[in-house]
């Protein structure tokens, strides 16, 4: 990836200061610039205040309860200032944070899991999509989501590359994007998110968030 | 002292020993006053003087109720001794005792016994809601008697400081004063007493009757039974007593009426005995409660299922919320007899905490009513005594189930230290190497970025980065989920549905449990789960978790094959296990081909696990002390321990109070030398003998039903001047009206001035006159008769008027007449004219109204003939007063 004319300025949050500084070094090797790191919630509001970067990266456990101290302080920046993107990142495949996230406001939020902040490419790609205020839900969460077992399932009713397309959507990708992925025709793509959106009884909408919000409602309702 | 039943039968001596020296020297001085009270005006030498006013039965009224008075407190002291109950029952008592002296003519006597009878009201407050522990509780008993005690000191003070030489009485020969008087003044008197007697029955009394009903509301039925005399007797005497006191201070004519007819004597006379009669009723029905032990043997001797005692003893003692409770064996603490631990009340006045020992070891201890002990101190010793077997017996069988307690509260504790260790590595897993992986990943990755060359074995590496932070986090989660610590129940068990390759329906309230019974019901869950995903061959599962009376029900239930067999995998088994040490339940109900029922049941609250305490081979003395002495501290705050009838110090004090008193009155003059009488007519009834001085005005108006007494400006002893003014209420015969009043007419010699004026009273009929002498004296004797035309009873009587010049005009009456006749002396001019009133019809010295009336108008007359010259009528002044 090039990295863009104006660089992404990002603040990072975790208390495990092995992970920050190597995730710190990670994205100053991706061409972003960390303008300020913290290990817990104060510090990291007082950072927002003082930096205002575009782009807040979030450890959920953080001190003092180790609970989910980096979902409330997403919420607070994203209160204070709307702006300011927030990725949160988990260890933990649990889809009830990651809807709760991004259930009121999905745009310029983002949730990965750890794992994935390892392929450099999946972390820098996240930044930068939340950073422009769309939104990002690890693959994981998705497939969980996708592969809960449900009785009498509109889901089943899908088709294999419908369901493929639905993770996506539920990822935060545009028709677009999802075409490049799939190397399909971006026409193909509308095709199939129309049939799928009718599949399922949703109001079909061509906003990438509200798309996102419609589809994580509907896998997690 | 009550509070420590021991069943060694030598301390028990020692313990119960009663202080018959002590009661003796009590009951002694007690019964002295009682005797003196009571006995006194009978073997009195002036024995004729009291018994017109005060008649037999109320005398021996006085006795019987001095005399049952006496019993209670002597009942009290035997089965409390030093008990507070038997001070307070002295002190009423004698404040009682004390008030009755008053009948004793002696100056000092009647003074001191007039102030604490006042005082001793406050005492009868205070006894009534102490009673039966002797002691106040909360704050609305002792503003009660607070005030009881205020209004009792308020009416002693009244007494003290007003009553003047109008209350003195007895005056034959002397007359007995209030010899602590310093400002003798009726109307301020009258006005206080008034005020005090109403604040007494409407505000005081109302109040000690809500005091007495809130302790019957509070009361165990132990405690009832024992309040009942009160709360019958005391309420009937205090409203009794309210209607009858108003009644007199108002003048409310139909209740002095009732009270002062016969049946209402007897009420005024046999109510107040309600109350020493119950209290007696309850010492000696203690005696009673000694037949359930005899049962309670019986009842012992068929035997006594195990646990079962509690209820046992409880039928006994007649306390169903008697409480058993025995030494843990840990030795530490108490649990009663299905072994589970169990607290004893600490400052609780409304338990009491006996100890059963025997040589030293605690058999076991009671918690009870303390009624029980204020009823029969001795009750819980004789049933601890005769259950002693079976208080072994139960003691050995709740030693067992509670190690058997402590063996599964110790299990619990595994578990919960198990589940601590599994929290804590999983924390570890998390913070230290997944962090670590995961760092050591990124940095690879921009590694690998930054050179190109190295790529595969790189990619290899990152891989092999991958699967084992993966494993690392699939370890984590499968130690301890953290999303339970951290979302609880619901959010853990939607979390693993959502990895079930089954379709699971989750019913879960969002709610918090206790994280021991959070991760059980999650294990349990998983378990259950796995087991549906690889064995059951089910299409859907449904996972509820509800509450169900204090537990926590949770069914995992799925439509698979079933035949699952709960003690082949040991994964159930441990699930079992883990619950019965939470006193949970794991069920498995799995039929072949009908699906699987788990269902797991645990209490929502675990029990509290007791810490292991260090054995020991004696239980904790110094714990129990501090129980056993609560009540003490409790009650009386800050103040050296509480003072005992009995203790030397008081009788000490007691006795040189009494020989104080003693030499004091002796010292003190018995009556003062007869001092210038105000004229009281109404008081006939008492003292025969009157003096009425020269200088003193008395008259009658025939328009008004009342005689006016009036004494001129003077001096009392004190040398304060004083002008006092009576009312007394005379007869309201229809024939008074008519009579004119005496005329002012020319000089006239007494006897023919007199006689005309009698005359010339339309109800009074001269029949005969006789001039004579007495003793050498001239005398003249008018035979007459009240009534006459006037439809009055008609009542023929004879009046004789002598000169008396005899250095007491009262010695002489006595002299020739004997105290059985009324005598007025009245004194003119420097000579005394003796006047004598017989009542013919009665033929008694009993002076009836008609008589009295005439008797005023006769001195009117005297008076009024013999005044050097006719001054203006004093009636204006009276009236304007």
């Amino acid at each position: 990836m090039n990295a863009p004319k104006d660089r992404i300025r990002i603040v990072l949050a975790d208390d495990a200061v092995l992970l920050r500084e190597a995730l710190a070094a990670a994205l100053a090797a991706e061409g972003f610039e960390v303008v300020g790191q913290a290990d817990d919630v104060p510090g990291l509001l007082a950072l927002v205040e003082r930096e205002r970067p575009d782009l807040a990266v979030v450890d959920v456990r953080m001190p003092p309860t180790n609970t989910t101290e980096g979902l409330e302080a997403a919420r607070r920046i994203r209160a204070q200032h709307p702006t300011i993107g927030i990725l949160v990142l988990s260890q933990y495949v649990e889809t009830r944070y990651a809807v709760d996230l991004i259930r009121d406001d999905p745009a310029g939020v983002g949730y990965l899991l750890k794992q994935r902040v390892m392929k450099l490419d999946d972390l820098s790609d996240a930044v930068r999509r939340v950073a422009a205020g769309g939104s990002v839900i690890d693959p994981e969460v998705v497939a969980v989501l996708l592969g809960r077992r449900r009785r009498h399932s509109p889901l089943d009713e899908l088709t294999a590359r419908e369901r493929e397309i639905l993770g996506l959507m539920a990822e935060g990708r545009s028709n677009a994007a999802i075409a490049e992925r799939l190397t399909l025709e971006v026409r193909t793509v509308e095709g199939h998110v129309r049939t799928i959106f009718s599949k399922l009884g949703l109001e079909p909408t061509t906003e990438d968030h509200r798309r996102v919000l419609a589809v994580l409602a509907y896998l997690r309702g | 002292m009550s509070e420590h039943a021991a069943i060694a039968p030598a301390a028990t001596v020692t313990e119960r020993r009663l202080p018959v020296g002590r009661m003796v020297l009590i009951g002694g001085s007690y019964l002295a006053i009682v005797i003196a009270a009571a006995i006194y005006p009978f073997v009195s030498p002036l024995s004729e003087v009291w018994r017109a006013p005060v008649s037999a039965i109320e005398k021996g009224d006085e006795a019987v109720s001095g005399l049952l008075w006496l019993a209670v407190l002597l009942a009290t002291i035997a089965r409390q001794p030093g008990g507070r109950l038997g001070t307070l029952i002295f002190v009423a008592g004698m404040s009682q005792r004390i008030g009755a002296l008053q009948y004793i003519p002696h100056s000092f006597v009647w003074s001191l016994a007039r102030v604490i009878e006042n005082v001793g009201v406050g005492v009868f407050a205070h006894l009534i809601l102490a009673f039966p522990t002797g002691l106040l509780r909360g704050r609305f008993d002792r503003s009660v008697v607070g005030l009881a005690y205020a209004l009792g000191a308020a009416w002693a003070a009244n007494e003290l400081l007003f009553v003047g030489d109008w209350f003195r009485i007895g005056c034959n020969p002397d007359c007995v004063q209030n010899v602590f008087v310093i400002l003798p003044d009726e109307q301020l008197y009258n006005w206080f007493r008034n005020v005090i007697t109403v604040a007494f029955c409407l505000v005081e009394l109302p109040l000690l009757i809500v005091g007495l009903w809130r302790h019957w509301r509070a009361a165990a039925p132990a405690a009832r039974r024992t309040l009942l005399p009160l709360v019958v007797g005391v309420p009937l005497w205090l409203a009794v007593a309210i209607v009858e006191v108003l009644s007199r201070e108002l003048d409310f004519a139909p209740g002095v009426a009732f009270f002062d007819s016969p049946s209402g004597r007897a009420i005024h006379l046999i109510v107040p005995l309600v109350f020493p009669a119950g209290l007696l009723l309850v010492i000696l029905r203690a005696r009673m409660s000694r037949g359930r032990v005899a049962s309670l043997v019986v009842e012992l001797g068929r035997g006594v299922p195990v646990g079962g005692l509690r209820d046992v003893l409880a039928r006994a003692l007649d306390d169903q919320s008697l409480q058993l409770a025995f030494a843990a064996p840990s030795g530490s603490g108490f649990v009663d007899a299905a072994g589970q631990p169990t607290e004893l009340p600490v400052n609780d006045p409304s338990r009491t905490v006996t100890r059963l020992e025997r040589d030293d070891e605690l058999l076991g201890v009671l918690v009870h009513d303390p009624a029980i002990d204020t009823e029969d101190p001795g009750l819980v010793e004789a049933v601890g005594n005769a259950a002693r077997m079976a208080l072994e017996n139960e003691r050995l069988a709740a030693e067992v189930r509670a190690q058997l307690e402590e063996v599964r509260a110790s299990r619990a504790r595994i578990v919960e230290a198990a589940d601590a260790e599994r929290r804590r590595v999983e924390r570890d897993l998390h913070d230290g190497a997944q962090q670590r992986l995961v760092a050591l990943a990124l940095r690879l990755e921009v590694a690998k970025k930054s050179t190109p060359g190295a790529s595969e074995l790189l990619d290899q590496t990152t891989d092999e980065l991958q699967t084992a932070i993966g494993e690392v986090r699939g370890l984590a989660r499968g130690v301890h989920p953290t999303i339970l610590t951290e979302a609880g129940l619901r959010a853990a068990v939607e979390a693993l549905a959502e990895r079930t390759p089954v379709a699971v329906a989750v019913d879960i309230p969002e709610r918090h449990f206790d994280p021991q019974i959070e991760a059980t019901a999650y294990f349990v869950v998983a378990e259950a789960l796995t087991n549906v995903a690889r064995y059951a061959e089910a299409s859907q599962a449904q996972v509820t978790a509800a509450e169900d009376d204090g537990r926590l029900v949770v069914s995992v239930v799925d439509d698979g094959k079933g035949g699952a067999d709960p003690t082949a995998g040991s994964g159930l088994r441990g699930l079992a296990d883990r619950l019965a040490a939470l006193d949970g339940q794991l069920t498995v109900s799995s039929p072949d081909g009908g699906g699987t029922l788990i269902r797991a049941e645990l209490p929502i609250r675990p029990r509290e696990a007791p810490l292991a305490g260090t054995p020991s081979g004696s239980p904790d003395l110094f714990g129990l002390a501090r129980v056993r002495a609560v009540p003490e501290v409790r009650v009386v705050p800050g103040r050296p321990g509480r003072v005992r009838l009995s203790s030397p110090l008081v009788l000490i004090a007691i006795v040189a109070i009494t020989i104080a008193a003693v030499a004091f009155a002796a010292a003190w003059p018995a009556t003062q030398p007869s001092a210038p009488f105000n004229g009281r007519a109404d008081t006939f009834m008492r003292p025969f003998v009157y003096q009425v001085p020269a200088g003193m005005d008395i008259r009658l108006y025939p328009d008004s039903e009342r005689l006016h007494v009036l004494s001129p400006p003077g001096r009392d002893r004190n040398g304060i001047s004083i002008w006092a003014v009576d009312e007394v209420l005379v007869d309201t015969c229809p024939w008074k009206a008519s009579d004119p009043p005496p005329a002012v007419g020319p000089r006239e010699p007494r006897v023919e001035g007199l006689l005309a004026y009698l005359n010339s009273v339309n109800s009074l009929k001269v029949d005969e006159i006789e001039r004579s002498t007495i003793d050498g004296f001239p005398a003249v004797r008018v035979d007459l008769s009240v009534g006459g035309d006037t439809g009055c009873p008609r009542d023929p009587g004879r009046l004789i008027l002598w000169r008396d010049t005899s250095p007491s005009g009262e010695d002489a009456a006595m002299q020739v007449f004997g105290n059985r006749v009324p005598v007025i002396l009245v004194d003119v001019d420097g000579e005394t004219i003796a006047m004598e009133i017989w009542s013919g019809a009665n033929d008694d010295p009993i002076i009836f109204d008609p008589w009295i009336a005439t008797a005023n108008r006769i001195i009117d007359s005297i008076r009024f003939f013999h005044r050097p010259s006719a001054s203006p009528s004093p009636a204006s002044s009276i009236r304007n007063r």
